[in-house]
Parts: structure tokens; C-alpha cells; sequence
């Protein structure tokens, strides 16, 4: 006969078992959406795989607790010494993983110097050419603010994924940047299009998309 | 008493992606006196185009002491390239049946459109202007205009429009053609506007009556 500890225990895994389901769910949309902004995946997928063990686990265990035998008495140990070590595989991968997602969010510190080569190296551009170092200033639609970025700053804040950053555009052979800087809008981090000719002045302005909504 | 009259012929051919603006712009074109019910009505009704269109306008220019019956006539192809759904026809399905129409051996006026507002467009046209000169529609008489359409919504550089064109005729004159740098022209336009839509009717229509395919008859 159950007691009510049993059941207490059988209820608290059954509502685990669906925090994780769900967890698994909204994954999966977090997933999809850094696929489409081609942010790096792979460590969620590894998150997601652990999630799906541990909802296998807790089954196991709530009918374990139910009266069924699935694992042998002398195993019992060694399950609950692997959901230790895989609890703690599990956070420091999504420790991991979150702290990818921020470094393609927010960037990599580097000098200017080591910016413009960077982007140079992409480019072609030449270090020393004219407006490299200048700032640029563009208003930002949505805050109405001014924003003012380097190709420096652009270089530091797509450090990871430089191509979503910063393209060179050549058509009738007359050259053209395309430059994303981001910058800290009223409703997230905004991402604005900007087209630099190929003396690098601003030629105009184009999408200006949300990339990360919320306070980061 | 017989009277002369010259006639000008000329085939005008859009180029561009999808949703330029090639369809609403050439019925535009063909409108000399548009009314705001009519120029409603091309804004609100034009559809994307699924297959050929062909649209005719005829006009009378004085060239010199002559006047000249000019008629342009439209040859507006689909944009797009990529077969999305099995029911829309391609700009190369559409081609491989109309190929063979000889207004389309020697084209008078080309007018290579992009959308401002979509960069990518503008990147499209080197791809639109290599096919029209490998498959000859260029010749010394072609009339060339980049068009930057949708211009209401954001204004183009005309430094950078002014370079694409001399890279425009560098790119047809290493093909061999011997077109003048003025054959090569710059217009901005709207269609929710009209900004640009008569001077350029007016500049084709002079351009076809001056180069055109050439006649007369007797009245």
C-alpha cells in the first residue's frame, strides 16, 4: 500500500515530467529562432537530448515509486550517482550555451586596431583607407535617437558571426558595405542596415530589425 | 491629295526582379493622360505578373519638321526566376516560348528597374543586363535606363547611381556593342507619385521616334 509520501513523491515527478516537456517545447522555439539569425545550435541540441533523458529518468522513477520494478535493487545506487554527473554535464553545457548566445549578442572586445584589421582581411579594404577610422552617425527610427558606431564597433559586435555583420556588395563594379551596428534601443538590441559606399561614407539606411528583445 | 506620314516602331523591355514595380510602371507608361480613378485602379489592381504581358501606346512626336506616329510596344516578362509553387511560371519558362518574337531580336529601350528600398534588386540587375546581352537584345541603338523605382519611400544617391551607369556601359562596351555613354541613362521614379513617369515616357517615346524601326505610308 502507497503511503503518502509515495504519492507525494509520484505527484512532484509527474509535475517535473511536464515542466520538462514543456521546457523541451519552448527549446525548440528558441531553437528555430537562433536557426533563422544563424546563431550557433549545437550545444541547445545537446540540451535538448539531456532534457529528453531526464524525462525518461523521472518516468522511470515515478514508476518505480508506483510498485513496478525496472531497475535491479543493486543498480539503484549507480542511477542515482549518473543523475548526478548528468545534472552537472547538464549545467555547464547550457552554461555554456548561454554564454555563446551572449558573445554573439553582445560581441567581443578588441582594439581598433585589431578591428580594422579583421576587416580588412574580410574585405580587402585597405587599413589605411580614408573614413576607416571615422565615426558614422545614423538615427535609429524606432528611439529617434543618433547612433554613433566605427567599422570598429560593427567588427566587435558581429566578432562572432563577421559575415551577418559586414558584407561587400559589387555591382557594375562599383563597390558598396553593407554594415549592421547594433545598438541599445528603447525595446532590445536593434540591428540597423546601413550602406557605406566605397570610400566608406554612409550611403543610406536600410532594415533596422530587433535582434534580442528585453533588457540584456 | 496623298499625305505622308512616318511611322517609329520600338520594343520597350523591363528587366528586373519580382515586385519591382515592372508591371505598374509600364501600364504608367502606356497612360498619357492618366486620370487618379485610372492611376487608383493600376495601383490597387496590378497583379504580380504569371506570364508575358504585352502593353501598346502610340503617339505623336515632332522630330525636326516631322511627326512621327510612334508606337512603343511593352514586353513584360515575369521577375521571378525561381519556381516557388508549381502553378507560377518562371521568367525562363516564359522566355523559352517567346524567344522567337523578333521585336525581341533588337530591343530599342531597356529599362533595367530595381526597388531602392531593396538593396538586392540593384545586385539582380548585372544578372538581368548579362542576359540580355548574351541573348543580343542590345544593340548600338538600345536606349538603357536604371530605373530606381519606389523612390516615395526612400531617396537613392545619385553619386552611386551616376558610377552603376558609367559601370553599366563598361560592362556593354567589353561585350562589343558600341553604345554611347548618353545611351545610358538615369531616372528616378514613383508610381504612387507619378515622379519621373512622364519625363520618362516623354525620353522613350523621342528615343524610339528618333532610332526606332523606321516607315512611312500614305494616308
Amino acid at each position: 500500500m502507497a503511503t503518502v509520501d509515495t504519492w507525494i513523491g509520484i505527484s512532484l515527478t509527474v509535475v517535473g515530467v511536464l515542466i520538462l516537456i514543456s521546457s523541451i517545447t519552448a527549446l525548440s522555439v528558441v531553437m528555430r529562432l537562433l536557426g533563422r539569425r544563424a546563431y550557433s545550435r549545437r550545444r541547445w541540441y545537446i540540451v535538448q537530448v539531456m532534457l529528453f533523458f531526464f524525462v525518461v529518468g523521472y518516468i522511470i522513477n515515478a514508476l518505480e515509486m508506483m510498485g513496478f520494478t525496472i531497475i535491479p535493487l543493486e543498480n539503484k545506487l549507480l542511477i542515482v550517482s549518473l543523475v548526478y554527473f548528468f545534472g552537472g554535464i547538464f549545467t555547464i553545457v547550457t552554461i555554456l550555451a548561454i554564454r555563446n548566445m551572449l558573445k554573439d549578442i553582445l560581441g567581443k572586445e578588441m582594439t581598433d586596431d585589431e578591428a580594422i584589421g579583421i576587416f580588412s582581411e574580410m574585405t580587402g579594404a585597405d587599413k589605411d583607407q580614408l573614413n576607416i577610422r571615422n565615426s558614422f552617425f545614423i538615427r535609429c527610427e524606432v528611439c529617434d535617437e543618433d547612433i554613433i558606431y566605427t567599422v570598429a564597433d560593427v567588427v566587435r559586435d558581429h566578432a562572432f558571426t563577421l559575415e551577418r555583420g559586414i558584407q561587400k556588395d559589387e555591382v557594375f563594379g562599383t563597390k558598396s558595405y553593407k554594415l549592421r551596428p547594433v545598438h541599445k534601443c528603447e525595446d532590445g538590441r536593434r540591428e540597423i542596415t546601413v550602406v557605406h559606399d566605397d570610400s566608406l561614407q554612409v550611403r543610406s539606411v536600410e532594415e533596422n530589425r530587433l535582434l534580442y528583445s528585453g533588457s540584456l | 491629295m496623298h499625305q505622308i506620314k512616318s511611322y517609329a516602331t520600338g520594343s520597350v523591355l523591363p528587366l528586373g526582379d519580382g515586385l519591382t514595380g515592372k508591371s505598374v510602371l509600364s501600364r504608367l507608361l502606356i497612360n498619357k493622360n492618366i486620370s487618379s480613378i485610372e492611376h487608383g485602379d493600376i495601383l490597387l489592381n496590378t497583379k504580380k505578373s504569371m506570364n508575358i504581358e504585352l502593353e501598346f501606346s502610340s503617339d505623336r512626336v515632332t522630330i525636326g519638321e516631322k511627326e512621327v506616329t510612334t508606337s512603343l510596344q511593352f514586353y513584360i516578362f515575369p521577375g521571378q526566376r525561381q519556381k516557388d509553387h508549381k502553378y507560377i511560371t518562371t521568367f525562363d519558362e516564359i522566355l523559352a516560348i517567346f524567344d522567337c518574337f523578333p521585336a525581341l531580336e533588337k530591343v530599342s529601350v531597356l529599362l533595367l528597374i530595381y526597388d531602392v528600398t531593396r538593396t538586392s534588386t540593384l545586385k539582380s540587375l548585372e544578372m538581368w543586363l548579362k542576359f540580355a546581352l548574351v541573348k543580343g537584345w542590345i544593340f548600338d541603338k538600345t536606349l538603357l535606363y536604371l530605373i530606381s523605382n519606389k523612390i516615395d519611400l526612400q531617396p537613392p544617391d545619385d553619386d552611386y547611381i551616376n558610377q552603376l551607369c558609367q559601370g553599366i556601359h563598361s560592362m556593354i562596351d567589353n561585350h562589343g556593342i558600341g553604345i554611347e555613354k548618353e545611351q545610358i541613362k538615369a531616372i528616378h521614379v514613383s508610381c504612387v507619385t507619378l515622379e519621373g513617369i512622364f519625363e520618362l515616357r516623354k525620353e522613350i517615346t523621342k528615343w524610339i521616334a528618333e532610332n526606332g524601326l523606321l516607315g512611312i505610308g500614305v494616308r
